[in-house]
């Protein structure tokens, strides 16, 4: 009996793993579909870039995120040349879309859309702002986490995202795949 | 749930990278004329020795100013340190800059009318470094974790806390193990899945066991298996009857770990033996 319980107990358990949300390294994210800023509907598969993406889940509120704001402007640039678009997500409930439009205008040089009732950051398993996905050129996750090691941005010792560019770009293994983003909590519907 | 979840995410954990010793830095800052609350500058060692057990359960809050959750389940907070006051010790840690130490962050809690012992955490890098001390946090604020007399983390919430959900969690704490017809009850420490031990060392493990076997308790930890397994009834009988614990901690262990459990376990065995001899120790695999 106790052996069939234990036996049960194993095949539930995987059974809630297969449907728990969250990507991980090495797994495909579905190409997706959200509104931009401005109500047209955009796609992973259009934004990205030739050799990929990263997708941030970023706030208009977040003072974590206002202090990333031009690392993430100049990440931007220096890898939309080099073919990985940056593409940035609200999916704060608590942030109304007038307010999300006028930030991003004054704020952004990469595209920003909404994930109304954080259906994507569920998905994906995102936590935080700012907390980046980088896929390359099919979608594959190859990092997931924090920009770099240093929020206040004075004291960079390891530019976590910079990296796993320069690594992917050069055909290498990114060493370090995972890492904890520390930021705001994304606001979700009900919380 | 949570057996079913500890067998999903079974995994032996470890530490990721190293990090620098640091000495253990709490700075003192002084009281502004208007009273403010007192918040005391601490770094990562100093955060670890404030987490040390101190004899009574501990909760742990770490917050910011800019955290809208973590404002608005403050009041709950403070409510729940006045109610196990005496019988649980709170202290917040708060994430803001270092700059607002003297204004936003005492500020807030004076308005909260808050007496929690407050800190600031301020170091390099605290997602990495609060990350290698609770694994299962994903990064944001708040979060909450409760510590048992013993050190261990009963429960954690990342994320905005239940004043229910911790109330009772408390309690499961508070509430003494209780006998049933005067038999010896044998107890299964299930611990939270996920949760893992604070860093500990092979002494500490045995001076724990020593203080255990001090009060009448034999204790075997176990760890790197789903918590509760057992392999026969008649192994939960002898467990019965000689009221040995199964201390489970589940898959996933902090660095250190295993040589705590070593240094716990290796001690308990050889008090236990010594009290019900060799034949009986050697029935629950407690010989070697």
């Amino acid at each position: 009996m106790k052996h069939a319980l234990f036996l049960f107990t194993i095949f539930f358990a995987l059974t809630l793993t297969a449907s728990a949300q969250g990507l991980s390294i090495g797994a495909t994210m579905d190409n997706f579909s959200l509104p931009d800023i401005n109500g047209k509907m955009q796609t992973l598969n259009e934004m990205k870039g030739k050799n990929g993406a990263v997708i941030i889940f970023v706030s208009s509120q977040c003072p974590v995120v206002r202090g990333y704001n031009e690392r993430m402007k100049q990440i931007a640039t220096d890898y939309k040349a080099k073919g990985i678009n940056v593409i940035g997500i609200n999916s704060n409930v608590t942030e109304n879309g007038e307010q999300v439009k006028s930030h991003a205008e004054m704020t952004y040089n990469f595209p920003i859309l909404i994930d109304k009732n954080s259906v994507l950051a569920d998905k994906l398993g995102a936590n935080s702002t700012p907390e980046v996905f980088y896929v390359d050129a099919k979608n594959v996750l190859l990092y997931h986490g924090a920009i770099d090691n240093d929020r206040s941005g004075s004291n960079i010792t390891q530019p976590y995202l910079r990296t796993a560019f320069d690594a992917s770009l050069a055909g290498k293994k990114i060493e370090k795949a995972s890492t904890v983003a520390f930021g705001c909590s994304i606001k979700r519907p009900g919380q | 749930m949570v057996t079913a979840m500890a067998i999903a995410l079974c995994q032996l954990g470890l530490a990721q990278g190293s990090v620098a010793v640091e000495k253990p830095l709490i700075v003192t800052v002084q009281k502004t004329v208007t009273s403010l609350p007192k918040v005391t500058q601490i770094n990562i060692e100093g955060l670890k020795k404030l987490l040390k057990p101190n004899g009574k359960p501990l909760l742990v809050n770490f917050w910011a100013t800019w955290c809208d959750p973590c404002r608005e389940e403050f009041p709950d907070l403070v409510k729940m340190s006045a109610e196990f006051q005496g019988k649980v010790d709170f202290i917040t840690v708060s994430l803001d800059d270092l700059a607002d130490i003297n204004t936003y962050v005492p500020k807030f809690l004076q308005e909260m009318n808050s007496n929690i012992p407050a800190y600031l955490l301020h170091t390099s890098n605290e997602a990495e470094q609060l990350g290698m001390i609770f694994k299962d946090w994903k990064g944001n604020l708040p979060l909450t974790v409760l510590f048992d007399s013993r050190g261990n983390i009963a429960y954690s919430r990342n994320g905005k806390l239940r004043h229910e959900a911790v109330t009772g969690e408390i309690n499961k704490l508070l509430t003494p193990a209780t006998t049933v017809k005067g038999e010896s009850v044998v107890m299964r420490e299930t611990p939270i899945v996920g949760l893992r031990s604070f860093i500990v060392t092979f002494d500490e493990g045995v001076a724990d066991a020593k203080r255990d076997i001090a009060l009448g308790e034999y204790k075997i930890i176990r760890y790197g298996m789903t918590p509760g397994f057992s392999p026969n009834e008649k192994f939960d009988q002898l467990l019965k009857k000689y009221s040995v614990t199964i201390s489970d901690r589940g898959c996933m262990v902090s660095q250190g770990f295993p040589e705590y459990a070593r240094g716990y376990n290796e001690t308990s065995k050889a008090a236990f033996q010594k009290k019900f001899g060799k034949a009986v120790a050697s029935k629950l695999g407690f010989v070697e």
